[in-house]
C-alpha cells in the first residue's frame, strides 16, 4: 500500500489497479455518475469522466485526494455524509468499498484512455456542425472582376460576380426621383417633402448623392427609422398584454434610448452589451439602466397566484427572445427537448436560460443623473426628516390594517409559496426571493388600495385625517418624484439553480452551445452584488468569434435595404433556413462589421451607395433573369416593396404637411407625430398600424408579413383617419396654389409621389377638377386628393 | 365592375398557380401568398395542403358559443350528488388540492342548488338553468373531461382561442381560414361577434392571426351600423362622387401597375378594393332581417328584452354560415360576465336566462334547414368553477376539470363523453385538453391537425402546438 499518493506505484499493483478500474470503477462511474458529471453536464461544475477533471473537482472543491479516501469529499458523497450521491439511489456497501479501495491505490486511471474532449462527438452529425452559420466567420477577399465598369464598391463586386456566374447581368440605374424617394424611405423612414425633391432632381450628381446619403444617416429621423426594425425584434410595447393589459408608463425610456443609439451609432457589441447587462457595469449612468428596459418587456399579468409557473414564463420567454434577437436561433423547441432540426440540446436551452437566472425586476430606480440623484436623495431626507414623527404615528394607526390586509393577500398565494413570503427577506434562498418579488407587487398593490378614512373607526378616523393633513403641510419640502426606469438587478452573487426539466434535477450552467464546442463561461461574480452571469452572456455575444452576431446583424440591415435578406430567415439561421444567397458577401460585411468598430451607420453607408442598391426594380437587362431566379435572389434588380405600417401613416402625414417632428417622450394616443410614438397597447394596437401588419409585440418579430386585405381598403377609402388627411393635404395645397389648377396638380402628386405628373395625368385631374362653370370644383379636388392618399404609388417604393 | 379586373397580360406565376388553385380559396389567402410570404409558400409547398381536406370533413363552418368568464359545470351539465353531501366541509384529502386565483384554498365546498334532469331519448343530464338547450340534447355530444392550464381569465379565453396560455400565436378561426379559406370571398372568413362590444378580455388579439398574416384574423362583425368597421364612408358622400373616386382610383392604380409587369401584389391591392366594394353590399345584406320571418325570430327570442342581443347574433350567425363563413364566434357575457366569484345563483340564473333560449334557437333553425349537418356548433367557456365556494354563495376558476358540448357537423348527439372526479374538480376520465379539442374541431372540419402546419422562425407551428388528438368519441359508434 503506498503510503502516499505520490510515491510510484509498484508495477504489480498498478497492473491490479487498472484492472480494477476499467472492470469496476469505470463502469461504476459511467452507470452512476456521468449523466450529471460528464460530458454533456457537469453539475456543480464538477465532471467525473477524467482524472484530470476529478483532482480539478468542481464548486466544492477537489472531488478527490489520491490515497486519501478519508479526506476525500467523493467518499463523504457516496457515504451520504455531506453531499448525497448519487441522489436518486445510494450505492451499494460493495461499491464503496471498491470507490474507497481505489482511491487509496492512488486512484489510477491509465492515461491512454482518458477522455480530454470536452464534448462527446456523438451528440452531433457531421451535417450538423458543417450547417454555415456554425462556422467561424471568414476574412474573405473581394472578387477581382475584369471589365468592370458597374461596380461603385466591394459590395457591388460580390454581386456582380455571382450574377455573371449565372451569366446574368444588373439592371438599369433607377432614375433619380425613384432613388431618392427609396433612399429616404429606407433610410428615415420619410419620404423627402417637396422641397427636397427639387433640390436633389436639380442635381442629381453622384456627390449630391452620396451628401443625401450623410444627411440622412445625421438626421435624427433615421434613429426613429431604424429603431423601428429594432423594436419590431424585442418585441416592445408599451403595455403588460394580459387581462388588465396594464400601462407601463416608462417604458418609452427604452424606445427613446434605442432611437439614440442609432442616431449616436452607438457600436453594435456596446449596444448589445448595454441591453443585456447595463446594470451590471461600476455606476451605471441612465443610459445604461435605460437600456435594460430590454430584460423587462416581458408580457405580464398582475393577478397570477401561480408565481412559480408565471416567473418560470417570463424566463422562458427572455430566453427564446434573446435567441431570436442576437443570435437568430429558434431555440423554443429545446424548452422541451433536443431540436428536431438544429443542433440545439435541451442543455442548452437552459445554458442560455441560466445567464438571466438571476435577474430581479424593479421599477424604483430614478433615472437621474448622479448629481441629479444627490439633490434628489438630498431633497427628499429633507422631507423624512421633518416629516418623521408624523409619519411614525400615522403608521402606528394603520399598522393593524396593513397586517391584516398583507395577511389576507398573502393567504391567496399557493400554500408552498406562503411561508417563503413570511420568512425574514434575509432567509429566503435566491430562487425564494425572486418569487415572493412576483408576489409582493400583487399585495402591494392589494395595500395601495387601502383606504384608512373608511377602515379605521372612531377616534382613529379623526386622528388619522388629523395626521394626514398634518402630512401635507410638508409638501413643499418634498422633491418631485423622478421618473422611474423599468429595469433589473440581480437577486444577488448567487444565482438561483436553473434546472433541466425531466433531468432528475440537473443544473444547466453558463456556457457556450454545445455543438460550438461547450464551452464553460467564465463568470466573474460583480462587487455590485450582480452575479456576472448577463455580462458573460454579452461578452460571449459581442466576442467577435461569436459566428452569429454579426452574420443576424449586417443580415438584418440587408433585408430592410434590399427587401429581403441575403437569408432570408432572419431569425433562423438553422438548418431549416435557405443558405445564403451570397455567403462570402455575407461575412465579408459581417468581418468588417465585427472588426472595424461595429458601427451600423458605416454598413448603411457600403449598402446603399451600391449600384446593387440603386437598380431599377422594372427594367432588368433580359429576360432570361427573371426565368432563372423569380426570386431575385441574385440581385439583378431592385425589389419592389410595399411600405410598412409606419411609413404608410408617416407618408400621408408628410404629403398632408401635418407632421409633427418634435422627438422623444412618452407614447401618445393620438396625435400627428411619427408612429413610434404612438402609444403601444398590446391588447387595443392602433388600427391602421395593425391593419397593415405592424409588429405585434407579442414574440419577436425579424420580418413582418406583408397582407393585402379589403380590410386595409375599407380603411383607407372609408376611415376617418385617412379621410382627415386627405382634407388638410387638399386644404394645404388649396392655399398654396389658390387658383392654378395644374400647379395644384403638381404640388399634391409631389408630396403624395415625389414625382411631377404627366402630361396625361394632367389632362385627367383637369377632367375630374373641372366644374361645369370651369373653375375648380372643391369637394373634386378634395376627392382627388383622398384618391392620391390611397393609391398604390404611394403605398409602394419602386 | 369588370373594370376592375386586369386580364391582360396576366401571367400567372408558380406562386399565383399554387395560392388559387384549389376551391374555396379566396383573394384574401392569395393575396399574403403574394406578398411574398416565403413561410406559408413553403409551407403550402410542403404538404400543408391548404384548402385540400386531409380527410372527408365532416363540418364546413364552426359556430363558437363562447360563454366568457367560466361557465360552472357543475351547475349546468355535470351533476355531483356527492358535492351536495359534502357540502360545508373542506376539500376532503382524498382529492389533489389545485391553485387557485382567488386563493380561498380552505373554503367549504358549495352545494350545488340545481335540479337535474334526464333529456331527450339519450336521457343526458341537463339543469333547470338550461330547459331549452336541455331539449336539444339528442344533437349534442356533452364533453365533461375537459381540462385547460389558464388559471385566471386573460390566459384561459387566450389558450382557449389560439392553444397557448400567452397571446401571439394565430387563433384557431385564423387556422381554420388559413387551412381551408372562405367559401365567400364578399365576405370575410372568420368573423367575430361580442354581445357587449369591445368588452372582451384580451380584446381584437383573441381573433388576431398571430405570427400569420394578418389577412387570416377574424373580423368583428358589430352591433351597429355599419356593422363592419369602416364598411361606409366616415362622413356621408353622394353615392356619385364614390363613384367617381372610385374610378379615378382605379384608372391610376391601373396606369401604375401597368408600368410595373402588373405585379401581382398591385393586382391584388386593385382587387382589394373591389372587393371591399362588394363587402360593402354583401355585409348589409347578411345583417339584414328582413327576410326572417317573426316566427324565426322568436325562436332565437328574439322577442324578449333578456334575449334579443345574444338572439340577435345567434341569428347572425346562421346567417353568416348560410353565407359560406367559416368560422364564427359569438361571445356571450363577454367582458367575464359568467364570472361567479360570488353570489353564483344570480349571476348564471341571468347568464342562462339570456343565452339559454337563442342557444337552442340556434340548433332548432339549423337543424330544420339542413344546415346542422355541416356546421360545428361549439358551446362552452375557457374554465369551469371549483366545487369549493368563494365568498360563500360564489365558485373560483377551474381549468382542472370542465364541460364543453359540441353538436352538429358530423358530431353524434345524444352522448356523454369524460367525467370529472366525484365533485367535480378534476377530469379523471376521457380527459380532453384544449388541445384536443381544437384537434377535434379541425378533425370535424376534415384537416388533420398535425398536417396544417405554417413554418415561422424555422418552426413549423401548428394549432395545437405538436399536442393534442382529436376525440374521436364524437363521430359515435
Amino acid at each position: 500500500m503506498p503510503t502516499s499518493a505520490k510515491e510510484p506505484v509498484a508495477a504489480e499493483s498498478l497492473q491490479h489497479a487498472e484492472r480494477l478500474f476499467e472492470n469496476e470503477i469505470r463502469p461504476l462511474l459511467a452507470d452512476t455518475c456521468f449523466r450529471c458529471h460528464g460530458p454533456k453536464r457537469q453539475k456543480g461544475k464538477l465532471r467525473l469522466d477524467s482524472r484530470e477533471a476529478i483532482l480539478r473537482g468542481g464548486e466544492s472543491g477537489p472531488a478527490l485526494l489520491p490515497g486519501k479516501p478519508a479526506e476525500s469529499l467523493l467518499m463523504e458523497a457516496i457515504r451520504h455524509e455531506s453531499l448525497e450521491m448519487p441522489p436518486d439511489k445510494k450505492l451499494s456497501d460493495r461499491q464503496v468499498a471498491l470507490i474507497e479501495q481505489w482511491i487509496q491505490s492512488g486512484a489510477v486511471w491509465p492515461q491512454t484512455r482518458s477522455t480530454r474532449k470536452t464534448r462527446p462527438d456523438d451528440s452531433f452529425t457531421s451535417e450538423d456542425r458543417a450547417l454555415w452559420s456554425l462556422q467561424p466567420i471568414e476574412q474573405v477577399s473581394v472578387p477581382r472582376l475584369k471589365r468592370d465598369d458597374w461596380s461603385r464598391n466591394d459590395v457591388d463586386r460580390f454581386v456582380l460576380a455571382q450574377l455573371r456566374v449565372n451569366q446574368l447581368q444588373p439592371s438599369a440605374a433607377a432614375e433619380p426621383h425613384i432613388l431618392l424617394r427609396r433612399l429616404y424611405l429606407d433610410l428615415i423612414g420619410l419620404p423627402p417633402t417637396a422641397e427636397q425633391i427639387s433640390r436633389f432632381l436639380a442635381d442629381p450628381s453622384e456627390q449630391a448623392y452620396q451628401q443625401v446619403i450623410k444627411e440622412l444617416l445625421a438626421s435624427p429621423h433615421y434613429g426613429e427609422r431604424w429603431a423601428r426594425h429594432w423594436l419590431d425584434l424585442v418585441r416592445y410595447a408599451e403595455s403588460d398584454g394580459y387581462k388588465a393589459d396594464g400601462y407601463r408608463p416608462n417604458a418609452w425610456r427604452y424606445r427613446d434610448y434605442v432611437i439614440a443609439a442609432f442616431n449616436d451609432d452607438k457600436p453594435y457589441d456596446q449596444f448589445v452589451s448595454q441591453q443585456l447587462a447595463g446594470d451590471e457595469v461600476t455606476s451605471p449612468t441612465v443610459e445604461d439602466l435605460a437600456a435594460t428596459g430590454y430584460l423587462r418587456l416581458w408580457i405580464y399579468e398582475y393577478n397570477q397566484r401561480d408565481v412559480r409557473t408565471q416567473w418560470q414564463t417570463i424566463l422562458n420567454d427572455l430566453t427564446d427572445v434573446t435567441a431570436d434577437v442576437f443570435l437568430g436561433l429558434g431555440v423554443s423547441c429545446a424548452r422541451c427537448h433536443d431540436h428536431k432540426f438544429d443542433p440545439i440540446l435541451q442543455q442548452d436551452y437552459y445554458q442560455l436560460q441560466s445567464y438571466f437566472v438571476a435577474i430581479l425586476p424593479r421599477d424604483d430606480l430614478p433615472l437621474l443623473d448622479q448629481e441629479k440623484t444627490r439633490a434628489y436623495q438630498q431633497q427628499q431626507d429633507k422631507w423624512l426628516e421633518a416629516t418623521a414623527a408624523v409619519r411614525r404615528q400615522l403608521a402606528e394607526l394603520e399598522a393593524d390594517t396593513r397586517q391584516q390586509a398583507a395577511e389576507g393577500a398573502t393567504n391567496k398565494f399557493p400554500r408552498d409559496i406562503r411561508p417563503m413570503m413570511r420568512k425574514p427577506a434575509e432567509q429566503r434562498d435566491p430562487f425564494e426571493s425572486q418569487l415572493v418579488a412576483m408576489a409582493d407587487r400583487q399585495v402591494v398593490r392589494e395595500l395601495e388600495l387601502l383606504d384608512f378614512s373608511k377602515s379605521l373607526k372612531g377616534e382613529a378616523v379623526t386622528q388619522w385625517q388629523q395626521l394626514s393633513e398634518q402630512l401635507k403641510q410638508f409638501d413643499h419640502l418634498r422633491p418631485q418624484q423622478p421618473e422611474m426606469a423599468l429595469t433589473v438587478r440581480d437577486v444577488g452573487i448567487e444565482a438561483p439553480a436553473t434546472i433541466i426539466p425531466g433531468s432528475g434535477g440537473v443544473e444547466a450552467l453558463p456556457g457556450e452551445l454545445a455543438v460550438l464546442g461547450g464551452r464553460p463561461a467564465e463568470v466573474t461574480p460583480l462587487p455590485t452584488g450582480s452575479s456576472g452571469r448577463r455580462t458573460a452572456l454579452a461578452d460571449w455575444i459581442t466576442s467577435p468569434d461569436n459566428p452569429f452576431t454579426a452574420r443576424v446583424l449586417v443580415n438584418r440591415l440587408w433585408q430592410q435595404h434590399f427587401g429581403q435578406g441575403l437569408v432570408m430567415t432572419p431569425n433562423d439561421f438553422g438548418t431549416l433556413a435557405t443558405p445564403p444567397s451570397h455567403p462570402a458577401l455575407l461575412d465579408y460585411l459581417a468581418w468588417r462589421f465585427s472588426h472595424e468598430g461595429w458601427s451600423i451607420k458605416q454598413l448603411h453607408q457600403l449598402m446603399t451607395s451600391s449600384a446593387t442598391y440603386r437598380q431599377s426594380c422594372w427594367q432588368p437587362a433580359s429576360l432570361a433573369a427573371v426565368e432563372l431566379d423569380p426570386d431575385n435572389r441574385l440581385l439583378w434588380k431592385a425589389n419592389f416593396r410595399r411600405l410598412d405600417a409606419e411609413q404608410i401613416r408617416d407618408s400621408m402625414l408628410v404629403a398632408s404637411g401635418e407632421l409633427d417632428r418634435s422627438t422623444g417622450g412618452p407614447g401618445e394616443v393620438e396625435h400627428v407625430r411619427r408612429s413610434i410614438y404612438l402609444r403601444v397597447i398590446r391588447n387595443e394596437r392602433d388600427p391602421l398600424l395593425a391593419g397593415f401588419d405592424a409588429a405585434d409585440g407579442f414574440t419577436s418579430t425579424g420580418r413582418r408579413n406583408v397582407t393585402t386585405t379589403p380590410n386595409q381598403a375599407l380603411m383607407l377609402i372609408n376611415g376617418n383617419w385617412v379621410l382627415e388627411r386627405s382634407m388638410a393635404l387638399a386644404s394645404s395645397v388649396r392655399e398654396a396654389r389658390p387658383d392654378d389648377l395644374a400647379a395644384r396638380v403638381r404640388l399634391a402628386m409631389l408630396s403624395c409621389f415625389a414625382r411631377q405628373p404627366t402630361t396625361a395625368e394632367l389632362e385627367e385631374a383637369t377632367g375630374f377638377l373641372l366644374g361645369d362653370d370651369n373653375t375648380i370644383n372643391e369637394q373634386a379636388w378634395q376627392d382627388y386628393c383622398h384618391v392620391l392618399l390611397n393609391s398604390n404609388e404611394l403605398l409602394y417604393i419602386d | 365592375m369588370d373594370h376592375f379586373i386586369h386580364p391582360e397580360s396576366r401571367q400567372l406565376d408558380r406562386r399565383q398557380m399554387l395560392a388559387s388553385s384549389g376551391t374555396g380559396f379566396g383573394l384574401l389567402a392569395l393575396s399574403g401568398l403574394l406578398a411574398g410570404d416565403q413561410q406559408s409558400i413553403r409551407a403550402a409547398e410542403s404538404g400543408a395542403i391548404r384548402s385540400t381536406a386531409h380527410h372527408s370533413p365532416r363540418a364546413t363552418s364552426v359556430i363558437f358559443l363562447f360563454m366568457e368568464g367560466g361557465p360552472s359545470h357543475i351547475d349546468l351539465f355535470d351533476p355531483k350528488p356527492k358535492l351536495n353531501e359534502l357540502a360545508g366541509k373542506p376539500l376532503p384529502d382524498s382529492f389533489q388540492p389545485v391553485i387557485t386565483p382567488m386563493g380561498e384554498y380552505d373554503a367549504p365546498l358549495l352545494a350545488s342548488r340545481r335540479r337535474w334532469q334526464q333529456h331527450g331519448e339519450c336521457g343526458t343530464w341537463v339543469s333547470d338553468w338550461l330547459p331549452h338547450t336541455a331539449t336539444c340534447v339528442d344533437d349534442i355530444a356533452v364533453l365533461r373531461g375537459c381540462w385547460a392550464n389558464g388559471l385566471n381569465h386573460s390566459n384561459g379565453v387566450c389558450q382557449m382561442n389560439t392553444g397557448s396560455i400567452i397571446g401571439g400565436r394565430p387563433s384557431l378561426g385564423a387556422w381554420v381560414n388559413y387551412g381551408l379559406g372562405s367559401e365567400n370571398e364578399n365576405m370575410p372568413a372568420f368573423v367575430v361577434m361580442e354581445d357587449n362590444p369591445g368588452k372582451v378580455i384580451n380584446g381584437p388579439r383573441n381573433w388576431s392571426a398571430g405570427f400569420m398574416p394578418g389577412s387570416y384574423q377574424g373580423t368583428p362583425l358589430l352591433n351597429s351600423d355599419p356593422p363592419i368597421r369602416d364598411l361606409q364612408p366616415a362622413i356621408e358622400v353622394p353615392s356619385q362622387r364614390l363613384a367617381r373616386q372610385r374610378e379615378l382610383l382605379a384608372r391610376l392604380n391601373r396606369r401604375h401597375a401597368a408600368s410595373r409587369d402588373n405585379d401581382s401584389r398591385l393586382e391584388a391591392r386593385i382587387e382589394s378594393y373591389e372587393l371591399a366594394f362588394r363587402m360593402q353590399l354583401a355585409a348589409p345584406e347578411a345583417v339584414n332581417f328582413a327576410s326572417e320571418t317573426a316566427e324565426t325570430q322568436n325562436l332565437y327570442g328574439m322577442d324578449q328584452d333578456a334575449t334579443r342581443v345574444f338572439g340577435r347574433n345567434c341569428l347572425l350567425a346562421r346567417r353568416l354560415v348560410e353565407r359560406g363563413v367559416r368560422f364564427v364566434q359569438l361571445y356571450h357575457g363577454s367582458g367575464s360576465k359568467w364570472d361567479a366569484h360570488s353570489g353564483i345563483e344570480s349571476n348564471h340564473a341571468t347568464n342562462c336566462a339570456a343565452s339559454d333560449k337563442p342557444v337552442a334557437g340556434l340548433l332548432k333553425d339549423l337543424k330544420r334547414r339542413g344546415l346542422l349537418d355541416q356546421t360545428l356548433v361549439v358551446w362552452g367557456g375557457e374554465f369551469g368553477r371549483t366545487p369549493m365556494s368563494e365568498k360563500g354563495t360564489g365558485r373560483d376558476h377551474n381549468p382542472y376539470g370542465f364541460t364543453i358540448w359540441m353538436a352538429g357537423g358530423g358530431v353524434a348527439g345524444g352522448q356523454v363523453i369524460g367525467n370529472t372526479d366525484e365533485i367535480g374538480l378534476h377530469a379523471i376520465e376521457d380527459r380532453l385538453h384544449v388541445h384536443d379539442l381544437h384537434a377535434s374541431i379541425l378533425y370535424m372540419l376534415g384537416i388533420d391537425h398535425s398536417q396544417l402546419v405554417y413554418l415561422h422562425q424555422g418552426r413549423p407551428e401548428r394549432a395545437t402546438i405538436n399536442e393534442g388528438q382529436p376525440c374521436l368519441k364524437l363521430l359515435g359508434s
